[in-house]
């Protein structure tokens, strides 16, 4: 092998963290515009750039990361019982490394984790209907392919990646650099487009014979002649039906978004059908990551889940959702109430419902009086991830049945009105406890004498019923 | 369906005096006048009568303004616009990091090197160039703009020359640009004007 014939010093270093952590992946890019920006440079962001890394106990005690220096316990072993940390520079003019923790995605990673959801190739949510896009997995053979995969082969395979760029998502200066690009490179584009023409050729001398009925040995092989393909070139250049599917075809680019119907008339120069495994793919450009981004490898989502009481379970036991972002805010036009599920920020699918009376506290407005924030319980229920990387989420209001088994229940409205109002207009300095409320999880013997005052407790006595 | 949505409020105790001034279809088409009366106090059971469902509605209305008014003050402090898609850990719901959010920084990259083109050549498109002009027609500053120097002086030219040739007013922004804005309010949420 190659490490046993190299010294030793260059082994250590080919097996230490300086050569094995992987270079940093760009963070997000906002398109350009003219506007002020909001931002936080110390904001988490939506995926992570840098490798996490871990030490063993033992050599932690040491504060050995098997870096250039030693990172100090204080901020690492003393602040957390299993610290995490990501290495921004190993070496910088002052001579420390600079590090911190990475908690913040290692923790979401599995909270996303304990959700038990399969990852799902994206597929857009109609808000206006209750309907949602069936799973369907990237890891199945017919999806799960790049441009070099074997698997493309198969009659129906589709790919997550193409060599080209994505023209529709360029801009005016990208797009005059990729040109400059296929210009230098033409040489060997035209070869690739004179195979292509010879390809071409034979396949219709194929058919043509075929129609004919005659021997398929009469098949000679196409001469290439340079004055046929001059004017094989001058007829795409022509037909602008004709010319678009070549070249997506020379240059392997994605192919763009469906032509706006107000333009179809008109002409344009058609593109051939997408390659790539999602139709979302297709409208909002193919995905930066691979299209689970390693969150999950799961396939499916059949499972079943067992309770100890009640047994079998058609929902998994909710979690709770935070509410971000209420439906009608102060700023902002979007009408949309985003929750917050295992520390990542999704749109709420039910809160598009006009009216909906048993909204959680919370939800339909922010609502000061909520110890630590509104809060509710779903049930996620889709998972993928966007073109440009971020994870989307989809997950219902968790059903009377889900929550039942569980003992769990939304909070009660509280009298915000009246709280609220001791914050706002008290005239006293100190702020008054907003969290005298009765604890939310309630054990099962408490509930055996409640009137039964709406349907949940209805529901709920049923069940208590049918245990017998 | 529409009537069963207030279960919390008392709808019995002043119901009953609002009832007989129903003009309900269904008291309207009972011709004997006891009988209706009879009706109206004695406990319903089909749907309620109109005016009692309309005062609730409004009584509901208020109650829920006055609590949304309450918390209103507080919710200017959360100044996160938060995406679909946002990872967050519990510092990013801190208050220093809402404080982060508050602040307005200039676009980081030249919108022009991004569009390619040159902004003298914009000069007769007065939407673009009213983007970078304050609202009572002042030129901002590279510092809000984000602009390379060379562009940033192209824009200021831009500008002056349109205004120079009368195509954009000097003191405030291109009439249609304010009947759009206008517009816009008029037809968005009244809760986004305050």
């Amino acid at each position: 092998m190659t490490s046993a014939r190299l010294s030793p010093t260059a082994n250590l270093l080919r097996k230490s963290r300086v050569f094995a952590l992987p270079q940093a992946l760009k963070p997000p890019q906002e398109p350009p515009t003219s506007k002020t920006v909001f931002e936080s440079d110390t904001a988490t962001l939506p995926y992570p750039t840098r490798a996490a890394i871990v030490t063993p106990g033992t050599s932690l005690k040491r504060g050995d990361w098997g870096l250039k220096r030693p990172i100090p316990s204080k901020s690492t072993s003393q602040k957390s019982a299993r610290p995490v940390i990501r290495v921004n520079s190993h070496d910088t003019f002052e001579h420390v490394t600079d590090f911190e923790s990475a908690q913040d995605h290692t923790v979401t990673l599995s909270k996303f984790q304990e959700l038990n959801l399969p990852m799902s190739l994206p597929s857009k949510v109609n808000y206006s209907s209750s309907f949602l896009p069936g799973h369907q997995s990237p890891f199945e053979s017919d999806f799960d392919n790049t441009q070099t995969s074997k698997d493309l082969a198969r009659p129906y395979a589709k790919q997550f990646r193409q060599s080209g760029p994505w023209l529709a998502g360029q801009t005016e200066a990208e797009f005059q650099n990729y040109l400059k690009k296929v210009r230098r490179d033409k040489p060997e584009i035209l070869q690739r487009l004179r195979d292509m023409y010879v390809a071409k050729r034979t396949v219709e001398q194929r058919k043509a014979i075929q129609d004919k009925g005659e021997d398929l040995e009469n098949l000679q092989p196409i001469e290439f002649d340079e004055k046929e393909f001059h004017a094989y070139i001058k007829s795409l250049r022509a037909d602008p039906t004709a010319l678009g599917p070549v070249i997506f075809e020379l240059l392997d680019l994605p192919s763009p978004p469906p032509v706006p119907n107000m333009r179809i008339a008109g002409k344009h120069f058609h593109a051939p059908g997408t390659k790539l495994s999602a139709t979302e793919y297709a409208v909002s450009g193919p995905p930066k990551t691979h299209p689970s981004a390693g969150l999950s490898y799961t396939r499916s989502h059949a499972l079943l889940y067992n309770h100890p009481e009640y047994g079998p379970q058609a929902y998994q036991r909710p979690v709770q959702a935070r509410i971000l972002r209420p439906k009608s805010k102060l700023k902002g036009k979007n009408n949309r109430a985003i929750a917050g599920i295992g520390g990542i920020a999704s749109e709420d699918v039910n809160s598009i419902t006009f009216y909906d009376h048993r909204t959680p506290p919370g939800l339909a407005y922010f609502d000061a009086s909520i110890e630590g924030g509104g809060k509710y319980w779903a049930t996620p229920i889709r998972a993928s991830i966007t073109s440009d990387g971020r994870i989307d989420l989809a997950s219902f209001k968790a059903s009377i049945s889900a929550k039942a088994p569980y003992g769990i229940e939304d909070a009660p409205e509280a009298d915000a009105a009246n709280r609220a109002a001791e914050v706002t207009r008290g005239t006293s300095r100190q702020v008054p406890k907003l969290d005298a409320r009765a604890p939310r999880f309630r054990q099962f013997d408490e509930r055996k004498h409640v009137q039964m005052e709406s349907r949940e407790d209805t529901a709920r006595s049923l069940l208590e019923t049918l245990k017998y | 369906m529409a009537l069963n949505i207030f279960p919390r409020l008392p709808l019995r105790t002043f119901g009953g005096s609002f009832a007989p001034l129903s003009t309900c279809r269904w008291n309207s088409t009972n011709a004997d006048a006891i009988s209706y009366l009879q009706s109206a106090t004695r406990p319903t059971r089909g749907p309620k009568p109109y005016h009692r469902t309309a005062l609730q509605n409004r009584a509901r209305i208020a109650e829920e303004q006055k609590k949304q008014a309450e918390s209103r003050a507080l919710e200017r402090f959360q100044t996160r616009e938060w995406r679909a898609g946002d990872v967050y850990a519990p510092h990013d719901l801190s208050p220093a990091q809402m404080r982060k959010w508050k602040v307005r920084h200039s676009p980081p990259t030249d919108a022009f090197d991004a569009i390619d083109k040159n902004p003298l050549d914009l000069y007769k498109n007065f939407s673009i160039m009213s983007e970078y002009m304050t609202p009572m027609g002042r030129i901002k500053h590279r510092s809000e703009t984000g602009l390379r120097p060379v562009n940033q002086r192209k824009i200021a030219k831009a500008i002056r020359r349109a205004i120079g040739l009368g195509l954009m007013p000097s003191v405030h922004r291109h009439p249609e640009i304010l009947a759009a804005e206008a517009k816009a309010r008029l037809d968005g949420n009244s809760n986004n004007v305050y």
